[in-house]
């Protein structure tokens, strides 16, 4: 939060920078009435947040397009659904790169050098936070707690967790993703996906029932 | 009841009443801003804290209900709550920004008036104020200031609760929350000047207002807005003479605090140049200014003359007119031109119109308490959210508060769908037919024997079976009625009388299910015409011309006599004006208005009018007509309810009241006649109708109009809200929120037709033809075509034959 | 305690951590899983709403209400009710539901299981934080499970009981972890929180009622029905009752979740399970409750016993039980500063305190932070904090207040060097 700013949707996303995005495929709508039927009768509104992460699997953001597609599935107005996706920070403006780097900076990680990670990255990817790189493989964002405190400092990768990271660790591993490389596996075992399939589990299509 | 004690006072209220409510009962008034007593409680801005006995924290008093034996303490009494008060304040000054000098809330300000009474003298924030760009147009209406929001959600209930209009809303969240509409998409609504009056600070504001004047440089004048049949109750604003601006007044009975658009921005009329403000004479083929009483003598020579050949003198208008002005035109026309050629309906009329005008005045009909309590709606040959926008309202209100069940009958479903609106799709034209299916459904001892005999006829049921009705949906939806027995309330819109048997159909339906009727219509002074008995075959109260004793009691008041024989109605009139020595257009534009008309061919043409309109520059002699809200009277809603009109500011240039324009020429015609508001106000009261029961209407004919092979689509066809009307001139903001042209299909018509969303179309018939871009809807029937009465410059006029009153069509894709 | 003496957990909830493949369903089965589920599908739900009762369990995702008084609050008359699990963990310093569910996923489906019975309940929500991407990978792979096991889906367990889970991901707000912006979420709106009354218990998930309880409450249910409430007594105190993981974080050799009786000592957990704060500084402060702790702890309260009363009497809230330790070289102001920034980011702009007030405290500690700060604001912030203070919608407000207020309280000399230094002393 810095001093007198405040993010002013007249100004941001797709207003100012259109974006082109292919149409949404058919296995979309398809997979929406799955979804929605996962829900009661009449409660179709609660595949709100499921449809965004669809459209962002999609489009890696959620755009225009995708929202208005949504609006007309569920039986919004384009403001109403607009409110929702603007309300929650995972939801992005922006086309996302393939790896999205977010990094804690509340005080455990901060005390175990979080800062420092964020300021080498920026600086050696040459961007800020919220930004994506020019070939479109990295957007990096700092974020708030991720509850894995005992592993601090973490890098998530597509919210995937590098725990007790080191700043050179952090540095050549986010270099080698701009690189085109596959990421390792994160802490917890698994290599991340890319952003379009983080984004397609997130929607729920992949659970149980 | 419940008793609780405020500021250490004693009151007594209902259950359920929150404490800022109750409050107010004793004049006690606690500050808030996201509390409205019509929208939802919501307790967000925090402002309202007070303290309650026993609570360990503040509690808000707009989401507080009272409970035995509570001990409030506001702001006068507790020190606690001061503070808490003066905290909140001081967080909102944080980012509101010094805006006051040029912003256009002051001197109306709930912030500035709170904050001067409530908060603290200085702010301790030193740091930056979050910024916006400022302001931003949402709409060419409405500017939108976020710096200066304080985010209590007012604007958003209404859009959504109220109006059923969720265009914009909350985005972001956190210091960054912001009213923001989507992308480029502006705020359309019919309503949305609303969230004008009720936003407690600068952030939503007008642009027709914008720098325009300070609240205390305006004399407000509390009058009835006449634009539709609703009745609202406004403030019209004005600074040195001028109307600056009108705002919505509290009438709980009618349109609680709300204004449609159309009411709220379409004042520029009465001060466009184009306004006709003299007298004018036709000499030597082209009109110009005279005196009035030049204007008056030449009238006055032609009525004489006429009137001595013994030649029809009509008489057409008033369904624009105020209550006084129709009454004196309905009497000027009998006892000062002889005639019983009156006819206020420049639109389609019909027969049946003749006994449903008759039992009108004398009739205890519904009123906006019916549709509050109502179980069950049925709007039949209605666009409410068009043609009476707060009736719109008012059903929506229902169905939230109560889960009222609104019924749409008709060929096009309208806005109503969004609050859970079911339909019984019909024909164009074919209403009747619908009401007879569900009559018929509804059955049984549910009936009684005249209505049962009238929908048992085989005329009846082959009209049904023409018609193509759903008997399914129809027994659904005759539940739906008969399980609200006792608490139903029929609306029928004007539009109805454009199929035969569906008013008294309607009618008698409202009766026989122990509910109430409402008959509708357009123009705001649809009702009060009808009261005034501006109808051939009508005299004021609701009496009859063809009855003698009627007659008499007219005759009696008037001191004159009464034509005894039936007039011609305008249909009649206009097919006929060629044999018209003298005709009377009183606020009437046959030519735009009435189907198939394209010249008043009279020999003689006297206008009363604002502007030239097309049949009025085709006049020989045009009266300058004072506005609405240049002069007084009273004007009759739909409900049958009279309400004040005043006078804001003086008549421009040389323009009269109607009725001073009418006691002038009968005196030009050595009549003695009534001229004030008060001697007509006399005769009206000594007239006026005693209420009774509704009786059944008689049911004529129910033989739907139907179409041909070549023109085989039902033309629908009736005015949006916002269009190219007369009366929206000057207000360019408003009707660049109107549409387009545009044509309506339904998706199986479209596709047989191979056109799609946005494809142009032809539309014609053996009068005319228009082409506009086709819009695909599944809210349309079958074989129906819907055309905006008059879009840009398109007027669906030319697709009738004369005074037709449903048209049929042939439609096809152009490319 | 002896400091010789190894220390051992009480482990209860997390008895299965150390044994590799009970996160799968035969590991689970075979240390004693669904028992208790069995056991309480023979008993009537008030039965088992009583058990709850009467073993004393309070809520651990912060207010401590009890559990069982909660579930009684549903009313018998009114279905379908919902069990809705609040796995929405995002209080900085807090971690242990995210491990809960890592490493032992039936116990907490099985928890789940026997309060939808308790209340005839017939489908389960479980609403997981959009980023706990391999949480929720270890989940669905339990349901899976269970479904496959019969202890899911129709005629669990054979009881002719039927119930279903339903997983649903958040999408980025800390806000969402109050119980009804959490509902919010879940029916597909902006995560506000809701008016109350009505309640959850009566109008709750689409508009029923609703028992929403946190990850770790859950857990606790399975032991309470093997093992009796008199049991769960015998552990904790006499008003917190049983275990509690503890999420130890900061400045500290072993970060960790440790799970101890109620009751233990603040200097336990640290010294004792954490090995002490990191490279053998000294400790300056360290909050009993995470972020949310009313009042950050200085080093004279490390004998505090951490259960609700003995907490809040010494002036601060247990809350989640995550303990956040700072060694002597940090620095307090820019401390505060992050955590306030963590709420004015969080915070949801319904309300003015918490919207423009969080605002106006970042600003100003920021300010304070690059040397800008003003003599007089060491009054006026705490004050600031104080017009927050139970005046906002939701309890979000009032936790936003607690850094700024305590570090004023007990480091205002360290505000004050910042003034005279017109910068940072502390290198963190």
């Amino acid at each position: 939060m810095t001093q007198g700013s405040c993010r002013d949707t007249s100004e941001m996303g797709p207003r100012r920078n259109p974006v082109a995005v292919p149409p949404l495929s058919d296995e979309f709508y398809e997979n929406a009435k799955k979804l929605i039927a996962r829900y009661p009768q009449g409660r179709a509104r609660s595949a709100l947040l499921p449809l965004l992460y669809l459209v962002q699997s999609e489009h890696g953001f959620v755009s225009p397009e995708g929202q208005r597609a949504i609006a007309e599935i569920l039986g919004l107005s384009h403001a109403e659904v607009a409110a929702v996706s603007t309300f929650y920070t995972m939801f992005k403006r922006t086309p996302q790169g393939k790896w999205l780097i977010s990094v804690c900076t509340q005080p455990a990680c901060s005390l175990a050098g979080a800062k420092e990670i964020v300021a080498r990255l920026q600086e050696r990817l040459g961007i800020a936070n919220g930004e994506t790189t020019d070939n479109g493989m990295i957007s990096l964002e700092e974020v708030e707690c991720l509850c894995v405190c005992d592993g601090a400092p973490v890098v998530a990768v597509n919210y995937e967790n590098y725990e007790k990271i080191a700043v050179e660790e952090a540095v050549d591993l986010v270099v080698r993703l701009m690189q085109g490389e596959a990421p390792p596996p994160a802490s917890r075992g698994d290599v991340p996906p890319d952003f379009a399939a983080v984004n397609r589990r997130m929607s729920g299509l992949e659970a149980p029932r | 009841m419940v008793k609780l004690t405020i500021d250490g006072r004693e009151l007594e209220v209902p259950a359920g009443t929150l404490v800022i409510r109750a409050a107010e009962q004793l004049g006690i008034y606690i500050p808030r801003f996201c509390d409205h007593p019509l929208l939802d409680p919501l307790g967000a801005c925090r402002q309202c804290l007070v303290e309650i006995e026993g609570q360990r924290k503040q509690l808000t008093a707009c989401t507080t209900t009272v409970s035995e034996g509570m001990v409030v303490s506001t702001q006068a009494a507790s020190q606690a709550a001061r503070d808490a008060q003066e905290s909140v304040l001081e967080f909102l000054l944080v980012n509101h920004p010094l805006d006051c000098p040029m912003c256009d809330k002051g001197g109306e300000c709930p912030l500035q008036d709170q904050t001067l009474k409530y908060g603290p003298g200085e702010s301790r924030y030193v740091d930056a104020k979050r910024r916006f760009t400022k302001p931003i147009p949402i709409s060419p209406l409405i500017n939108l200031d976020r710096e200066r929001c304080v985010l209590c959600a007012r604007c958003t209930r209404f859009s959504s609760q109220i109006a059923g209009d969720p265009l914009i809303e909350f985005f972001e969240r956190g210091a960054s929350e912001q009213v923001a509409v989507f992308e480029e998409e502006p705020f359309s609504s019919a309503f949305s000047g609303n969230v004008t009056q009720i936003c407690p600070v600068g952030a939503l504001t007008t642009s027709t207002f914008r720098f325009r004047a300070r609240p205390f440089d305006m004399t407000t004048t509390r009058s009835t807005c006449t634009r539709c049949a609703s009745g609202c109750a406004i403030g019209v604003q004005a600074r040195r003479g001028e109307l600056v601006r009108i705002l919505a007044a509290v009438d709980l009975d009618v349109n609680d605090e709300w204004l449609c658009d159309k009411g709220r921005f379409g004042h520029a009329y009465v001060a466009t140049p184009e306004r006709v403000t003299q007298p004018l004479v036709r000499k030597g083929g082209e009109l110009v200014e005279t005196s009035w009483s030049e204007a008056l003598e030449v009238v006055a020579s032609r009525v004489r003359a006429a009137r001595e050949a013994g030649a029809r003198i009509g008489v057409l208008g008033g369904e624009q007119l105020l209550d006084e002005d129709a009454y004196a035109l309905s009497r000027f026309a009998r006892t000062v031109l002889g005639t019983n050629d009156v006819d206020a309906r420049v639109r389609v009329g019909a027969d049946d119109e003749e006994h449903l005008f008759q039992a009108l005045p004398k009739t205890i009909t519904a009123t906006n308490q019916d549709i509050d309590a109502a179980r069950a709606v049925l709007v039949v040959g209605l666009d409410a959210h068009e043609e009476s926008p707060i009736v719109f309202l008012r059903l929506r209100k229902a169905g939230r508060r109560l889960g009222t069940r609104v019924v749409e009958v008709g060929p096009m479903r309208t806005a109503l769908e969004k609050s859970s609106g079911e339909w019984l799709a019909t024909p164009a034209g074919a209403e009747s037919a619908a009401l007879i299916a569900l009559a018929c459904a509804i059955g049984g001892e549910g009936l009684d024997a005249e209505l049962r005999a009238i929908v048992d006829d085989p005329e009846a049921i082959s009209a049904v079976e023409r018609a193509g009705i759903d008997t399914a949906e129809a027994a659904r939806l005759a539940e739906v009625l008969e399980e609200a027995r006792g608490s139903v309330v029929v609306l029928a819109g004007e539009r109805l009388a454009g199929s035969p048997g569906a008013l008294p159909l309607a009618w008698n339906l409202a009766r026989a299910l122990g509910g109430k009727f409402g008959w509708v219509p357009r123009r705001g002074g649809a009702r009060g015409a009808v009261d005034a008995g501006l109808h051939p075959a009508l005299l004021p109260g609701g009496r009859s011309v063809r009855w003698a004793p009627h007659r008499e009691e007219v005759e009696q008041v008037w001191g004159s006599p009464v034509p005894e024989a039936v007039g011609r109605d305008a249909r009649a009139i206009l097919e006929n004006a060629a044999e018209t020595a003298v005709l009377f257009l009183f606020g009437a534009d046959p030519v735009r208005d009435f189907p198939g008309i394209t010249s008043t061919s009279a020999q003689f043409v006297v206008a009363c009018d604002m502007f030239l309109t097309a049949s009025v520059s085709q006049a020989d002699v045009v009266l300058p007509a004072a506005a609405g809200t240049e002069r007084a009277g009273t004007a009759t809603n739909w409900e049958g309810r009279r309400r004040a009109v005043r006078a804001a500011t003086s008549p421009a240039g040389a323009s009269q009241a109607d009725i001073e324009v009418l006691a002038a020429l009968a005196a030009e015609l050595g009549h003695d006649f009534p001229g004030t508001l008060e001697d007509l106000g006399e005769e009206m009261r000594a007239l006026a109708a005693e209420p009774v029961e509704a009786k059944l209407l008689e049911v004529s004919s129910v033989a739907a109009p139907h179409g041909d092979a070549e023109r085989s689509f039902g033309l629908l066809s009736y005015p949006m809200l916002i269009d190219s009307g007369t009366l929206t001139a000057g207000a360019d903001a408003l009707t660049s929120t109107g549409e387009a042209p545009y044509v309506v299909l339904s998706y199986a018509d479209a596709s047989s037709r191979g056109i799609a969303d946005g494809t142009t179309v032809r539309v014609a018939s053996a009068a005319g033809e228009v082409r506009a871009p086709a819009r695909i809807s599944k809210n349309l029937a079958p074989g129906v075509v819907f055309v905006p009465a008059r879009q840009g410059d398109v007027n669906a006029g030319v697709l009738f034959d004369a005074g037709e009153s449903v048209g049929f069509v042939h439609v096809e894709a152009v490319e | 305690m002896s400091p010789d003496a190894p220390l051992q957990q009480t482990r209860v909830l997390t008895a299965r951590w150390e044994t590799p493949g009970a996160d799968r369903l035969p590991g689970y089965l075979a240390t004693g899983g669904y028992a208790a589920l069995k056991k309480a599908l023979a008993m009537t739900p008030d039965d088992i709403i009583g058990m709850v009762k009467e073993a004393g369990l309070r809520g651990r995702g912060g207010a401590g209400f009890p559990t069982g008084l909660k579930w009684s609050f549903i009313p018998k008359d009114r279905r379908p009710s919902y069990i809705v699990c609040n796995a929405d963990e995002g209080e900085p310093g807090t971690f242990k539901d995210r491990e809960l569910i890592e490493r032992d996923p039936h116990q907490l489906i099985e928890g789940m299981a026997i309060a939808a019975y308790a209340i005839g309940c017939t489908e389960m929500y479980v609403f997981m934080r959009g980023e706990f991407s391999y949480p929720a990978r270890v989940m669905e792979r339990a349901i899976a499970e269970a479904y496959e096991g019969g202890f899911l889906g129709k005629n669990i367990c054979g009881s002719g009981y039927d119930l279903d889970f339903v997983i649903h991901r958040g999408a980025g707000a800390y806000i969402c972890g109050e119980e009804t912006a959490l509902l919010e979420a879940i029916e597909g709106r902006r995560g506000q929180p809701r008016l109350r009354p009505p309640f959850p218990a009566t109008h709750g998930l689409f508009a029923s009622p609703t028992v929403v309880n946190n990850v770790e409450t859950f857990t606790c249910v399975p032991h309470i029905v093997n093992n009796g409430p008199d049991w769960f007594k015998t552990l904790g105190t006499e008003k917190s009752a049983g275990t509690k993981i503890f999420s130890i974080s900061g400045d500290v050799e072993r970060p960790g979740n440790y799970e101890v009786p109620f009751g233990t000592s603040a200097r336990d957990l640290i010294e004792g399970f954490a090995g002490g704060v990191k490279g053998g500084k000294r400790l300056k402060a360290f909050t009993p409750g995470g972020a949310s702790s009313t009042a950050i702890f200085g080093a004279d309260k490390l004998d505090v016993a951490l259960d609700w009363e003995s907490v809040q009497a010494a002036g601060s809230l247990l809350g989640t039980g995550a303990v956040i330790v700072f060694a002597e070289d940090v620095c307090m102001v820019r401390t505060a500063l992050r955590f306030t920034q963590f709420y004015a980011h969080e915070s949801c702009g319904k309300c003015t305190p918490c919207r423009e007030g969080t605002y106006w405290l970042v600003n100003a500690l920021q300010r304070f932070e690059d040397g800008g700060g003003r003599e007089e604001e060491l009054e006026i912030l705490p004050r600031v904090a104080g017009n927050i203070l139970g005046r906002t919608f939701c309890a979000l407000g009032d936790f936003a207040t607690a850094p700024v207020a305590s570090t004023v309280d007990l480091f205002a000399d360290e505000y004050r060097a910042h003034i005279e230094k017109k910068g940072c002393p502390f290198e963190r």
